[in-house]
């Protein structure tokens, strides 16, 4: 028996694998437990695409010399360093290299990065297919965006960069705007990152009547992190969403498909917040706008009230004078009726009473005329009989009167010789009226003469 | 106090129509020509005050 050592055997395995055919192999395979340290280490494993589970795995390293170079076209191509490749399919070109101790290994040359797209590439053009024959990319676009957002539901991750430069954005905008904006807290990479934002879409959707809106904002990552919002089931739940969608999930170059199902999408959370401020900032200049014009309209309309208002005055003075004019015209001609009224009645009344006067002047005159005549008749005819008959009467009387008379003439008496005395003009009728030294009158019938009283 | 100045123009009215129509006792004569102006005097005065009133009112107005 001819044997040979396990070293020598191995050395002999190692020999075979150093032919061209392994020494620069390109390999497709998934990169897992991707460690680094000092070099670069991981496990390239294939699965079985039904079952999922692991058929083969060979690890796999990166010398710390060529890790830099590669890890610099990574992050260029991908935006993403080479441990965040982990779980993704890679396509790397290595050499197979067989050492006793650790076995067979890869030694990574070199790796493409467009290979590692390839696939998801290939499964989100067949999304983007569906969901448009679904119509599902119009749904979201079709909710009415309210004019003023205040109220705004925010899915992404507290810690996230993105997160905060979206609240600061917000909070200090330059017009003072303040928002209510409640965090709906997910995971924004990585293989669960679907599922947990779903799940946040659930949370919103239960207290969607307080948002205005919802906002998806991720900070910067890597183009592989883009995955997450390439996921059919999160990019359908998202399109079905009830409120309108805005998207700041921060690539600048890709448009993912929760991007084209959002109502709006926007490069960055900052832009995010911008594009809240600018809509808010758009409606309150249109309420300026109208508020300018509201003044203008208004301003001119009651200058033509107030123009209006100056001849309504003007017409006022001159209607209120008219009418009080006339009032004082009807009440001058009223005086004027009235003292007319007044004159007139009080003139009939003056010509009636001249009336009766000359009628009863005239009646009156007839009457004395007729009583006149009736005197004459009476002197012409029975007075003048009746007078003689009355003047012989009476001079009959007369007559025996006068004979009556002449008896009793004191002449006559005194003829008969007898006399009387007087005393101081008075007739003296008895001696007791005479004392001694008393002067008297004698009255004779041819004259008179003085004594003197001597005795008594 | 509603429309005083046209009741008693109408009053005026009616007593001026009754003089004008002789229809007034003499002996009323005096008794309604006196009540006659106490009414125009009424409302000479009211005409005044209230066009005093008008152009208080618009000059009021017009400042």
């Amino acid at each position: 028996m001819n044997a040979i050592t396990l070293s020598q055997l191995a050395e002999q395995i190692s020999n075979q694998l150093s032919t061209p055919q392994f020494q620069s192999v390109w390999v497709k395979a998934e990169a897992t437990q991707i460690s680094y340290k000092n070099h670069c280490y991981m496990t390239l494993v294939e699965s079985n695409p039904i079952t999922k589970e692991t058929t083969t795995q060979i690890r796999a390293c990166l010398w710390k010399s060529k890790y830099h170079t590669l890890n610099r076209k990574i992050i260029q191509a991908l935006g993403c360093e080479i441990p965040n490749l982990e779980g993704q399919k890679i396509c790397v070109q290595c050499s197979v290299s067989y050492t006793g101790m650790y076995g067979i290994s890869l030694i990574i040359n070199d790796i493409d990065p467009t290979a590692i797209l390839g696939d998801a590439e290939m499964k989100r053009r067949q999304t983007i297919e569906k969901l448009q024959k679904l119509g599902a990319m119009e749904w979201n676009k079709t909710l009415v965006i309210p004019r003023i957002i205040k109220n705004i539901a925010i899915i992404s991750s507290p810690t996230a960069a993105g997160y905060i430069d979206f609240m600061n954005h917000l909070e200090n905008n330059a017009y003072s705007y303040r928002f209510n904006a409640s965090l709906y807290q997910s995971l924004m990479q990585g293989k669960d990152a679907p599922a947990s934002i779903i799940e946040a879409v659930e949370r919103i959707e239960n207290e969607a009547s307080k948002y205005d809106i919802t906002v998806i904002i991720r900070g910067g990552g890597s183009k592989l992190d883009l995955e997450a919002f390439d996921d059919e089931g999160l990019a359908l739940r998202l399109a079905r969403h009830t409120l309108p969608l805005i998207s700041g999930i921060g690539h600048e170059i890709d448009t993912s498909i929760v991007d084209m199902v959002a109502s709006v999408r926007v490069k960055t959370p900052t832009h995010a917040a911008d594009w809240i401020i600018n809509r808010n900032r758009e409606v309150e200049l249109q309420i300026e706008e109208l508020k300018k014009r509201l003044i203008n309209s208004v301003t001119q309309q009651l200058s033509h009230k107030r123009e209006f208002l100056t001849n309504a005055v003007h017409q006022i003075k001159i209607s209120s004078q008219r009418i009080i004019n006339q009032k004082r015209e009807n009440l001058n001609s009223a005086i004027g009726r009235m003292q007319m009224g007044t004159h007139n009645t009080l003139s009939r009344k003056n010509v009636d009473l001249i009336g009766y006067q000359n009628r009863l002047t005239s009646k009156t005159k007839v009457i004395l005329e007729r009583e006149k005549q009736k005197i004459q008749q009476i002197e012409q005819t029975t007075l003048p009989i009746s007078i003689k008959l009355f003047i012989e009467r009476q001079t009959n009387r007369l007559n025996m009167i006068s004979q009556q008379v002449k008896l009793l003439d004191p002449q006559a008496v005194l003829k008969r010789g007898y006399s009387y005395i007087t005393a101081n003009d008075q007739i003296v009728t008895s001696v007791k009226e005479l004392k001694r030294g008393d002067d008297v009158q004698i009255y004779m019938q041819d004259g008179t003469t003085k004594a003197k009283i001597t005795d008594n | 106090m509603e429309n005083k100045f046209e009741s008693e123009f109408n009053e005026l009215t009616r007593i001026v129509r009754t003089i004008e129509q002789d229809q007034i006792s003499v002996d009323k004569l005096a008794q309604e020509v006196k009540h006659a102006y106490e009414l125009i005097n009424s409302c000479r005065e009211q005409l005044t005050a209230i066009e005093t009133q008008v152009n208080q009112i618009i000059d009021g107005e017009a400042k």
